[in-house]
């Protein structure tokens, strides 16, 4: 059994359109099952063994999840903590894209070099931040600065060097097209080159649709919600497929403007996911961990015993729901973003539904927004 | 699902190796992790190995996706690949520690 998961996505042409999106997810969306039957303290020690890539966005979810359900309140420097380690991880999750997999676009080797040096300092800042305390139920965490500085100003050494050719508060300070494209055409790194690209071939606004953001969740009808199979496994709100992603959360001049020009386009998700890369690079002080990206308040739990947590993953929001029987875990529901995303009727089906051009182009615009997307499992992309 | 496969290194290249995991043996990129000696366990996502794992951690995650796959094959009892968090030290405080003990 492929416990990896993949999804398969189906894109049937007709003259210079899609005439059809086919989206078919097999991804093992209720392994958490796995961990009912078991005590608060296994399941938060199986949850990064099974869910080992964006380890850090599921324990955080998880312990929140079972914090609530005990009614115990996360204390406040704790979780700064905890929203600090999920944003490097995402930091280091969209860094993997643009040094790894965005030179391939641009016909080039992988920068693993910058990679490397990115994960080295990465490794830094996580253990200064001490992940495995500020996972605890119930974790009071001191501010203890120590290795954190070092390692934050390491990364962003790395950032400003290999992604942004200058320094990243002044990139983040770009205000319009205009700006960008002086910044995309004056660099050489393969970011601002590849949406130097994307500007030159007038690709800024394709796979356009109307797939609205995924709202806060703080209100108790998520909770009925989760308790529902079918809800996790292709989720909607108030009746529609909803988006969540570095695109429906992130925020700069910058992106409000081109937001305003071209909708959720290819060239926004691409600027979306460098400007959460940018803002988590700089996070070095609690001006900017005070204003932490997405959604900040706690979902209110449904039922007694019951708990959600949530974080802001590299690839969207993720939600988990745990309820609680006699110290065990009855319950265990994880809503993850692909579901979101990748729903069959969801805002990367109608992207895709919406590009234009010949066959090639469409191919190649359609792997940049799936990839801009990013299912966070292997997928296959055939173009009919 | 952000689900990573422990694999081992048989067959050392560079910047690739032979690996083998979880019933599966393919080519994987090791350019990040560096080449790496044969019986080295490496965490791989989409055919790329993302970082080292030491064996003991290795085994547990292995453990724990192996159960994953008894369970969605419909088997019920896999307590035995969690026997080492089972014997581990609670890590809730005492004050909560008291209050989810089963009765």
């Amino acid at each position: 059994m492929n416990l990896e998961g993949s999804i398969d996505i189906v894109i049937t042409t007709a003259g210079k359109g899609v005439s059809r999106v086919g989206i078919r997810s097999e991804r093992p969306v209720h392994a958490c099952r796995i961990l009912q039957g078991k005590t608060v303290e296994e399941a938060l020690q199986m949850l990064p063994l099974i869910f080992s890539l964006c380890g850090t966005a599921q324990r955080c979810a998880g312990v929140r999840a079972c914090e609530q359900a005990l009614d115990i309140r996360e204390d406040p420097s704790t979780a700064w903590r905890r929203d600090r380690l999920v944003g490097i991880e995402t930091l280091r999750e969209h860094a993997w894209r643009v040094l790894l997999d965005w030179p391939l676009w641009m016909g080039e080797e992988p920068h693993r070099h910058a990679m490397v040096r990115l994960v080295k300092y990465h490794d830094m800042l996580d253990a200064a931040l001490q992940p495995k305390e500020s996972f605890r139920p119930g974790a009071c965490m001191q501010s203890d600065e120590d290795g954190v500085e070092e390692g934050a100003a390491e990364l962003e050494g790395v950032l400003e060097e290999t992604v942004f050719g200058m320094r990243l508060p002044d990139w983040l300070a770009l205000r319009d097209e205009e700006d960008l494209g002086v910044w995309s055409r004056e660099n050489t790194t393969v970011a601002a080159r590849l949406i130097a690209e994307m500007m030159v071939h007038g690709w800024a606004e394709a796979g356009r649709c109307d797939v609205e953001a995924l709202p806060p969740l703080e209100s108790a009808p998520l909770g009925e919600e989760m308790m529902k199979d079918a809800f996790v496994e292709r989720p909607r709100w108030n009746e529609s497929c909803r988006e969540t992603s570095a695109l429906t959360r992130a925020r700069s001049p910058l992106l409000d403007r081109l937001r305003s020009q071209y909708g959720n386009g290819l060239l926004v998700r691409l600027v979306a996911r460098l400007t959460e890369l940018a803002g988590w690079g700089t996070a070095r002080d609690m001006t900017m961990a005070d204003t932490p990206m997405g959604d900040t308040e706690a979902p209110i739990p449904s039922a007694p015993n019951s708990g959600l947590g949530h974080a802001e993953a590299a690839r969207g929001r993720l939600v988990h729901q745990v309820v609680l029987e006699e110290g065990e875990v009855a319950r265990y529901r994880i809503l993850a973003p692909t579901e979101w995303n990748f729903h069959s009727n969801g805002v990367v089906a109608q992207a895709l539904a919406a590009l234009r051009g010949d066959g090639d182009t469409i191919r190649r615009q359609a792997e940049l927004l799936i990839h801009a997307i990013d299912p966070c499992v292997n997928y296959s992309l055939d173009v009919c | 699902m952000c689900i990573g496969i422990p694999m081992r290194v048989i067959e050392t290249g560079y910047g690739h190796s032979l690996c083998e995991g979880m019933g599966l043996r393919r080519h994987i990129d090791t350019m990040l992790v560096g080449d790496q000696p044969e019986g080295t366990w490496l965490l791989v996502f989409q055919s790329t190995a993302r970082e080292v794992l030491e064996p003991e951690h290795a085994i547990q995650i292995s453990d724990g996706l192996q159960a994953l796959s008894l369970m969605m094959q419909g088997e019920t009892n896999v307590d035995d690949l969690f026997a080492d968090l089972a014997g581990r030290e609670p890590e809730l405080p005492p004050f909560l520690r008291q209050s989810v003990v089963k009765e």
